[in-house]
C-alpha cells in the first residue's frame, strides 16, 4: 500500500527544522530513518500532509566524547553506526554488540537510535540497554534545549515525555566506572525481541548491577530486588556464585512485571524468559 | 475485552435511570466521546469517537442503539463504528441491570454494568496488550466519571417528583463506593425516599379513550339503551387515560 500524500521538507538545521513543526504543529512529523514511520504511513495507520526529513541536519549525526568522558551520540546515528564506531566499540562494547544484532541488515543501515527512542514500539533493543546505563536524552524545542534521563523517556506503549514540538539531538551515556561491563540479551521468533533484558556490573560501585527488562511491558522495567540483592554480595564472590546468589531475586522481580500473552508468546513464557536472559547478561558481564 | 462495574448504591432506580436512560448523559462520561446527537429519540444516537495512543489516532464515528430497556430495571445500549483511515473498527455492547433493594432503614440499589469492547482492523495491528491497555484506561476514566456523577445520591437531597437529580457533583463528599462492595459504604447516608412516578392522566390516551367512551355512549343512545351510558361511558374513558409518569 502506499503511503498518503504528503509534502517533504528538507531542513539543514535544527533551528530550521523546529520552526518548520511549528508552523504545521500536527499536520507535520519528524522523519529520520524512516524504517518504524514509513510502515507506519504505508499501512495507513499514521497520516501525515507534511514530513519533515531530518536527516540534512549534520549537528544530530556525529558520536563524540565529552572531556568528562560522557559519550554523546547523535539521535541520528544508525544502529550500523553504532555498531561500527571505533569510540562506541571503547567505551561500551556491550552497546555496539546489541547495536550489531538490531533487527536485520537493512534496518540497521536505515534505523535511527533517535527513532527507536521517540516511536516508543516496546518491543525495541536500545531502550532497555540504555535506560541500564542511565543514558540521558538531550531534547530542543522552541523554548530550547532540555535533559531527560532515559529512565523516565519512555511513558507507555508508544508515548514518551518528549513533547510533540521537540526534537531528540542527541543520547549521552555517563562515564562508566573503571572496570565495569554491560551486556544485553533477547529473544524473540520475529525481528523483534519478545524479551530483552540489559546488565551492567560494576565490581567497584556501590550500586554493583543495573539490571533492567526490556520489551516484555509496556516500558522497559528495573529489576530492583535484584540490584539490591547484587549490592548485598560479598566482595569476593566468584563469578560462578553470583548468578546462584541473584536468581531467587531475578526470579521474583521477574514474576511481578506486567506480562501479556501476545503473538511473542505467553505471560509465564515471558516471565521465564527475562530469569534465563539475566543470567546469560550477568555472566557476559563477568566473562 | 470486558469490563464490568457492581456497586450498591444509595439512590433508587428511578434516580439510576435518569442517567443510564438519558444517552446524551451517558456518552459525555465516556472519554473522547464527542458530539452526541439524538438520532431517534430513546432510540438512535451519533457520536464521534476520538481516541490516541502514541502518534496514533483514531476518530470512529459511532451509531449508538438502545437494543432494549426495561423501565428502571435494564437497558442494553450498542455502540459500533469504523474509523475511515486506518479501516480500524469498534463494537461495544453495554448492559445496565438496576436491582432495587429495600432494607430495614434505607433504599439502596444494586448496579451492574457490563461491557464487551471488540476492536478489529489495522490499529488493532498494533497488538492486543496496547489496545487492552487503552481500553482498560478508557474504562476506568469513565468509571470515575460514572462515579463522580453518583455521588450526588450520598451528598445531594432526594429528587422530587419534577425530574432527576441535578447532575453536579456535591463537593467534599464523594463517597460512592468501591467496585464490587457488597454494601453500603462508610459515611454514606440512607437515601432518599422520593417517589419515583406520579399517577396522571396521560396524553393522548386519555383523548383516544374519553373519544371511545362518548362513541360507546352515542352508539347505546342510537339502539336505544339505558342514557346512564353517557355518563358512565367518558367517565370510564378519563380512567382509562390514567397512568403512571417517571420523576
Amino acid at each position: 500500500m502506499r503511503p498518503a500524500r504528503f509534502e517533504l521538507h528538507r531542513p539543514t538545521s535544527l533551528r530550521e527544522a523546529l520552526a518548520l513543526k511549528a508552523e504545521h504543529g500536527d499536520a507535520a512529523a519528524f522523519h529520520a530513518g524512516g524504517t518504524e514511520l514509513l510502515v507506519a504511513l504505508k499501512a495507513r495507520v499514521l497520516q501525515y500532509d507534511h514530513l519533515i526529513d531530518i536527516k540534512q541536519i549534520p549537528e544530530l549525526r556525529s558520536i563524540r566524547a565529552k572531556d568528562d568522558g560522557t559519550l554523546v551520540i547523535g539521535a541520528l546515528s544508525t544502529h550500523h553506526a553504532i555498531a561500527n564506531d571505533p569510540l562506541v566499540r571503547k567505551l561500551l562494547p556491550g552497546y555496539a554488540e546489541l547495536s550489531e544484532q538490531v533487527a536485520n541488515i537493512r534496518v540497521r543501515v536505515a534505523g535511527t537510535i533517535g527513532g527507536v527512542l521517540c516511536f516508543a514500539e516496546p518491543h525495541a533493543d536500545a531502550p532497555t540497554l540504555l535506560c541500564a546505563l542511565d543514558a540521558r536524552l538531550r531534547l530542543a524545542g522552541a523554548d530550547g534545549e532540555r535533559i531527560v534521563a532515559s529512565r523516565e523517556f519512555h511513558l507507555g506503549e508508544f508515548t514518551t515525555a518528549r513533547r510533540d514540538d521537540e526534537l531528540l539531538v542527541s543520547i549521552e551515556v555517563p562515564p562508566q566506572l573503571s572496570g565495569s561491563r554491560a551486556a544485553y540479551r533477547c529473544f524473540g521468533q520475529t525481528e523483534r525481541p519478545a524479551v530483552g533484558v540489559a546488565a551492567v556490573w560494576s565490581p567497584a560501585g556501590s550500586q554493583r548491577l543495573s539490571l533492567w527488562a526490556g520489551a516484555i511491558s509496556g516500558v522497559p522495567t528495573r529489576l530492583a530486588q535484584a540490584e539490591a540483592a547484587a549490592s548485598r554480595l560479598p566482595q569476593a564472590v566468584s563469578a560462578d556464585e553470583v548468578w546462584q546468589r541473584l536468581e531467587p531475586a531475578v526470579t521474583a522481580d521477574a514474576s511481578q512485571l506486567e506480562a501479556h500473552d501476545d503473538l511473542h508468546g505467553g505471560a509465564e513464557y515471558k516471565r521465564h524468559l527475562v530469569t534465563v536472559l539475566a543470567q546469560r547478561a550477568i555472566e557476559a558481564c563477568l566473562k | 475485552m470486558n469490563f464490568r462495574i457492581d456497586a450498591q448504591l444509595p439512590a433508587t432506580a428511578a434516580q439510576l435511570w435518569a442517567i443510564f436512560f438519558d444517552v446524551q448523559r451517558i456518552a459525555g462520561l465516556i472519554p473522547g466521546c464527542e458530539n452526541v446527537t439524538e438520532v431517534e429519540p430513546l432510540k438512535e444516537y451519533s457520536a464521534l469517537m476520538k481516541q490516541r495512543i502514541g502518534p496514533f489516532k483514531l476518530e470512529v464515528p459511532t451509531r449508538i442503539v438502545v437494543e432494549s430497556s426495561t423501565l428502571e430495571r435494564n437497558v442494553a445500549l450498542r455502540a459500533t463504528g469504523r474509523d475511515k483511515f486506518t479501516g480500524t473498527s469498534i463494537d461495544v455492547q453495554l448492559k445496565v441491570d438496576l436491582d432495587s433493594q429495600a432494607g430495614p432503614a434505607a433504599k439502596d440499589c444494586k448496579l451492574a454494568l457490563d461491557a464487551q469492547m471488540q476492536v478489529a482492523g489495522r490499529l488493532a495491528s498494533l497488538g492486543y496488550p496496547v489496545v487492552k491497555k487503552r481500553s482498560e484506561e478508557l474504562f476506568a476514566e469513565f468509571e470515575k466519571r460514572l462515579r463522580n456523577e453518583l455521588v450526588q445520591f450520598d451528598a445531594a437531597p432526594a429528587p422530587q417528583a419534577a425530574g432527576p437529580a441535578p447532575s453536579a457533583p456535591a463537593a467534599g463528599r464523594a463517597t460512592a463506593p468501591a467496585a464490587g462492595a457488597a454494601g453500603p459504604q462508610p459515611g454514606v447516608k440512607a437515601p432518599s425516599q422520593g417517589s419515583r412516578s406520579r399517577t396522571t392522566l396521560l396524553w393522548p390516551r386519555t383523548g383516544v379513550s374519553v373519544a371511545a367512551g362518548l362513541l360507546v355512549a352515542l352508539a347505546a343512545w342510537a339502539f336505544g339503551q339505558s342514557p346512564w351510558w353517557w355518563l358512565v361511558a367518558p367517565v370510564l374513558g378519563v380512567a382509562a387515560g390514567i397512568g403512571r409518569e417517571n420523576a
